[in-house]
């Protein structure tokens, strides 16, 4: 009953899929947190949205890649310049961005007859039809951003922490930044074909943000980000499955993934007072 | 025999973005001397020890001083974040991360150096405690720590003493003692004119006509 969904091939590779997303999303969710990029994270959601389309529009699935990589990267470098300037701080003009790039994504994917379905599946992904050249693209993009990870993780931590020791030391704290945005960027661009643009955000933040509950330890809160979040893909993946294929009622894997790891955080919450 | 200069700024122009923050600044530090820096706030100390990192802009004069990571700082402790989720050991391990370079993994070596540090300033049993339960005279020794692990043959201090209680204080200051026996050159800046005298081989005021 509990592995046997998994014995399906599509659940087996969607499950796959979500294994790779949570070994890439517990430690870059915690860079996320310690640098307060959530909002970062959540501009890089909305604008790869746009890119999405056009890369669907201009070249189908494949196209969807390339133009998620395409516009992440590019809203990566943007955002280092602006934070750089400390306009940031400027959350209007920001938003202001963000909702544009938005609503031309939505613009774009509204001139398609298919609009509806389309529209679903770049918001909330399509997890159960990821197929097995996907998984291995996943699985690329996640051995680059681990080693990207690994080289930058003592330069990102000391930066964050301490910005102006950091420079001190030799650090270009500019580049650092650029550095980690892309990473954000390429998580968010290695996620949006099974999860979707929106609920890639969760992926982002929750993980680190539940083990930091727990855990004052940077390395530990790696690790049990990438555990909840695996245990969340699994539980939710489970649930959508009975869900649909024991009541017959239709809940989105991707949606449910999401719930059952916010959940887990809402429940590590009372533990996080004492710390 | 001629004293060996760790750092000598020279009619020294310095500010950001083409404004002067400071004019005319001459000083000269030989190895195993401190020269405390005292002013009141605002009136450049900051500027000057960020100056001599590079972080501020020289605009006319000059500064000489060892290479970048010969120089240890330590950054005013209010700067930082206490619910940031890093250890003390870890903190005082970032003061070799120059040091260990980018493709390397942090080695014995290193991690033995920073222990190193830690316990002369009295908290080697504190290594793994959360960098922002510590005191503030605690967390203070731990920054020093931190810039003792990267060996440094300059190193700059801001406001060391703020907010830091007595036993830190002799504790921050015995360490310092020991750091120039060995031939380190320390600058010290202090609002505070009663505590400039005791570390003190020389005194340069700031912000004074």
């Amino acid at each position: 009953m509990l592995i046997e969904p998994f014995r399906v091939p599509f659940m087996a590779r969607a499950l796959a899929e979500l294994a790779l997303l949570a070994l890439v999303g517990g430690p870059v969710s915690v860079f996320v947190f310690v640098r307060r990029l959530s909002f970062v994270a959540d501009a890089l959601t909305h604008t790869v949205f746009p890119g999405v389309v056009v890369g669907f529009l201009a070249g189908g699935l494949t196209g969807v890649f390339v133009g998620a990589l395409v516009a992440g990267l590019v809203t990566a470098l943007v955002l280092t310049l602006l934070t750089r300037r400390g306009a940031l701080s400027d959350d209007a003009s920001t938003a202001v961005v963000l909702t544009a790039m938005f609503a031309l994504g939505v613009a774009l994917v509204s001139r398609r007859p298919s609009y509806t379905s389309d529209l679903t599946a770049f918001l909330f992904g399509r997890l159960l039809t990821v197929t097995p050249g996907q998984l291995a693209q996943t699985a690329v993009l996640a051995g680059a951003i681990l080693m990207l990870l690994a080289v930058g993780a003592r330069a990102f931590l000391f930066r964050a922490f301490d910005p102006g020791g950091a420079t001190a030391a030799g650090f270009r704290v500019g580049a650092l930044d650029l550095w980690l945005n892309v990473l954000v960027a390429l998580v968010v661009v290695a996620a949006v074909r099974a999860v979707g643009t929106v609920l890639v955000i969760a992926l982002l933040i929750v993980p680190a943000a539940a083990a930091r509950l727990v855990s004052d330890r940077l390395v530990a809160m790696a690790v049990l980000g990438t555990a909840v979040t695996f245990a969340a893909g699994y539980l939710g993946l489970l649930i959508s499955w009975t869900a649909s294929v024991g009541h017959g009622i239709q809940l989105t894997s991707a949606s449910a993934v999401v719930l059952v790891l916010v959940a887990v955080y809402l429940v590590l919450l009372p533990a996080g007072r004492n710390r | 025999m001629a004293e060996v200069s760790a750092l000598r700024i020279s009619y020294a122009t310095i500010g950001y973005h083409h404004t002067a923050v400071l004019r005319d600044v001459s000083l000269h530090v030989p190895a195993g001397q401190t020269l405390v820096l005292t002013g009141a706030n605002g009136s450049g100390k900051s500027t000057l020890i960020k100056a001599v990192l590079g972080l501020a802009d020289v605009l006319a004069g000059s500064i000489d001083g060892p290479a970048r990571r010969e120089i240890g700082y330590v950054p005013q402790l209010d700067t930082l974040d206490a619910d940031f989720p890093v250890s003390a050991g870890q903190v005082v391990l970032m003061g070799r991360y120059r040091r260990i370079g980018w493709w390397r993994p942090t080695g014995r070596a290193d991690r033995r150096a920073a222990a190193e540090a830690l316990d002369r300033v009295g908290l080697a049993d504190r290594a793994g405690d959360r960098f922002g339960v510590l005191s503030g005279g605690q967390r203070q020794r731990v920054l020093l720590a931190r810039a003792m692990a990267g060996e440094p043959r300059l190193l700059l201090l801001d406001e060391p003493f703020n907010g830091v209680d007595a036993d830190s204080r002799v504790a921050i200051l015995a360490v310092l003692r020991e750091l120039t026996v060995a031939g380190t050159a320390l600058v010290v800046s202090t609002h505070d004119l009663a505590l400039a005298d005791e570390p003190a081989d020389r005194v340069y005021r700031l912000g004074e006509p």
